[in-house]
């Protein structure tokens, strides 16, 4: 049974049973990108307003 | 190519920010007429004292509460060094230097510009609230440049 199984791996197709290409996790990544993006909206804001309210 | 699903929202939010910036700027600048504080005017920097207007510095009347504001800078001090203005006045500065580059800044306002031998350079504040203003330089010209003031009295 197990010459049986060696064999059938050795004799598989390449493609493997997953999915071709995993998902790499970018949850981190994506919540660290939208801190820095909102630090630089927020900062631009600030800026902005303080522009606007010396009018 | 294969993105990643949050590639792809970071992506658009990138582009999104992009064309908000744009909006805002060409806004700013096509509707609120926001520009950089020069008009291309030029003057004989030997020549400043005996060129109208800056022979005779001062605020000039021009329409309701309205005043061109013609001043000159120079090491170190600006012509006049005393200013009355009043509440509410829309104010255009016209300034140039008879010397080297100074700064022309009012704290506390938008009124930040440089100041360049040759070039009037031009900014316009509404002064809405009565006080005392500073105008400092801030572009070190010389061993005086932290003494180089003028005084503005909105009243
Ligand atoms: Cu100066």
């Amino acid at each position: 049974m197990a010459r049986e199984a060696l064999s059938k791996q050795e004799t598989a197709p390449k493609t493997k049973p997953h999915p071709p290409e995993e998902e790499s996790s970018l949850r981190g990544t994506f919540v660290s990108v939208l801190i820095l993006g909102a630090l630089i909206v927020g900062s631009w804001a600030a800026a902005f307003w303080l522009y606007l309210s010396r009018g | 190519m294969h993105l990643h699903k949050y590639e792809k929202i970071w992506l658009s939010l990138g582009g999104l920010a992009l064309i908000a910036f744009l909006v805002v700027l060409g806004v700013n600048a096509f509707a609120m007429g926001s520009h950089p504080p020069s008009h291309m005017a030029y003057v004989d920097p030997t020549k400043v004292d005996q060129t109208a207007p800056f022979d005779k510095p001062g605020l000039v009347q021009i329409g309701d509460n309205e005043y061109d504001l013609n001043m000159t800078a120079f090491v170190f001090g600006y012509g006049p060094a005393q200013i009355e203005i009043p509440k509410g006045a829309k104010v255009h500065f016209n300034v140039t230097s008879k010397d080297v580059a100074h700064g022309f800044s009012i704290p506390g306002t938008n009124v930040n510009m440089m100041v360049l031998p040759g070039h009037v350079n031009s900014v316009t504040h509404t002064f809405d609230q009565a006080g005392e203003f500073l105008i400092l330089c801030n572009e070190y010209c010389g061993v005086a440049h932290h003494m180089m003031m003028s005084n503005i009295v909105v009243k």
